[in-house]
């Protein structure tokens, strides 16, 4: 009997300490939706179809999965919003952030002489990680954008 | 007494049958004049030979010949609306389609753009980056190719529009000491239109005139005046500009003005860029003022 709860007991320690747990998911519609939604006082912002989608961020690295942008349809702003879903967190995750800030690269040079305070704000872009995911948001502070990352993580 | 009993009946059969005949011809004297009468008091009601339809001409407008007052039932096949019209009382038919814009391209700044971002006319060519003006517009490489990024008289020359629409002015027209825009701005301008005329010459160039502001919002927005008197006398000098050299000038500013001559507010987030419906209401505007 003895043994048989010192068996049961390391059983439980080896499950607890040694299974991984799955890498969670972004609900990039959920994710992509609230971030638009506390930009929307600003601006109108309008969700890029793929094909457009590529051509203003240059997408033709191997390994991108899904994809949602979403920029300013006035361009009164340097707001815009962008998740993307890559097929490994290798590679691919750094072609996508190269691909990132080219795009941002280019919006500063747009807004430098244009509008100077959305050229600060370009500054402030937040441009991460997370796992095989690569996030872009112009307009929120850091804070609220790994927030509103993790609200939607499932 | 059996004989008696049926002669008696007999009687009483014969003068009921008398009483009924005479009652049945009453009633039918009655009710016949009293039909005619009826037909004869009363007026007449129009019937379908009052009516006069020229079967000849199809949906030919009908005329009517006699009881003017009267209101015909008319077969739906043959009744002729006038065409539909627009707001400003165009008709329809008068509007260009869509397939208008196939060969043309549009030329701008920022405004110009969402005309690509919102999908409005996904046929036409957009040549259009944010803070282009009057100043950068000939010399900057802002137009993807490939790989490649072109200047806009390099697109237009690549891509050989049959229609340029050109609208630009708006980042360039900052008031000077006397409160007047820029003199230099028209001269810009009318360098950049000669370029691309000498350029492109099977394009038909229409030249759009600078959108008015809300200045209010812009001066909140950006901490400087662009004012609409600036505007408007930039556009008659562009639009005297145009005529003199041929370009066809679209006052596109008309489509955005309010009573007091200026952008409403809730057309725009900032006092210069314009919101999704204000692009349809502009391209409204440009399906009815074009050239054949």
């Amino acid at each position: 009997m003895k043994k048989l709860l010192i068996l049961l007991a390391g059983l439980l320690v080896f499950s607890a300490c040694g299974g991984k747990a799955a890498p969670k998911t972004i609900d990039m519609e959920g994710f992509t939706a609230a971030a638009v939604e506390k930009l929307k006082e600003d601006d109108e912002l309008v969700k890029l179809s793929a094909e457009k989608a590529a051509d203003f961020y240059d997408l033709t690295f191997d390994g991108l999965g899904e994809y949602i942008i979403y920029i300013s349809g006035t361009r009164a702003t340097s707001d815009e919003v962008c998740i993307m879903k890559l097929a490994d967190n290798g590679d691919a995750v750094t072609k996508a952030k190269e691909s990132v800030n080219k795009r941002l690269t280019e919006q500063k040079a747009d807004y430098e002489l244009y509008i100077p305070a959305e050229f600060e704000k370009l500054n402030k872009a937040v441009v991460l990680s997370d796992g095989n995911y690569v996030v872009f948001v112009s307009g929120l502070e850091a804070d609220v954008v790994k927030q509103l990352i993790e609200s939607n993580k499932k | 007494m059996r004989a008696n009993r049926s002669t008696t009946r007999k009687r009483q059969f014969s003068s009921t049958f008398l009483v009924f005949s005479f009652s049945f011809l009453m009633i039918v004297v009655i009710s016949s004049g009293l039909a005619l009468g009826w037909q004869f008091l009363m007026p007449q009601k129009d019937t379908a030979e009052n009516i006069h339809i020229d079967k000849g001409i199809e949906k030919a407008p009908i005329r009517i010949t006699e009881a003017e007052n009267a209101t015909p039932v008319i077969p739906p096949e043959v009744i002729s609306l006038p065409p539909p019209t627009t707001e400003s009382g165009k008709n329809m038919e008068d509007r260009a389609k869509n397939e208008y814009f196939d060969d043309a391209a549009f030329v701008g700044d920022s405004i110009t753009t969402g005309i690509e971002i919102y999908d409005i006319m996904t046929n036409a060519d957009v040549f259009a980056e944010t803070g282009l003006g009057l100043y950068n517009i000939l010399d900057r490489a802002c137009i993807k190719f490939g790989e490649e990024k072109v200047t806009i008289p390099q697109a237009l020359m690549r891509t050989k529009p049959k229609k340029i629409y050109i609208m630009l002015g708006g980042n360039s027209l900052g008031g000077n000491a006397t409160g007047g825009y820029d003199a230099s701005a028209l001269e810009a301008y009318k360098k950049f239109v000669e370029t691309l005329a000498s350029q492109n010459p099977q394009s038909i160039i229409y030249i759009q005139s600078v959108l008015p502001v809300n200045e209010a919002k812009f001066k909140e927005k950006y901490k400087k005046e662009l004012t609409n008197k600036n505007i408007d006398a930039f556009n008659v000098d562009l639009k005297a500009m145009s005529e003199k050299n041929g370009y066809h000038y679209l006052d596109v500013a008309s489509v955005f003005k309010n009573e007091k001559g200026e952008m409403p507010a809730e057309y725009t987030p900032d006092g210069i860029h314009i919101r999704s419906e204000q692009y349809n209401m502009w391209f409204d505007f440009l399906k009815e003022n074009t050239i054949k």
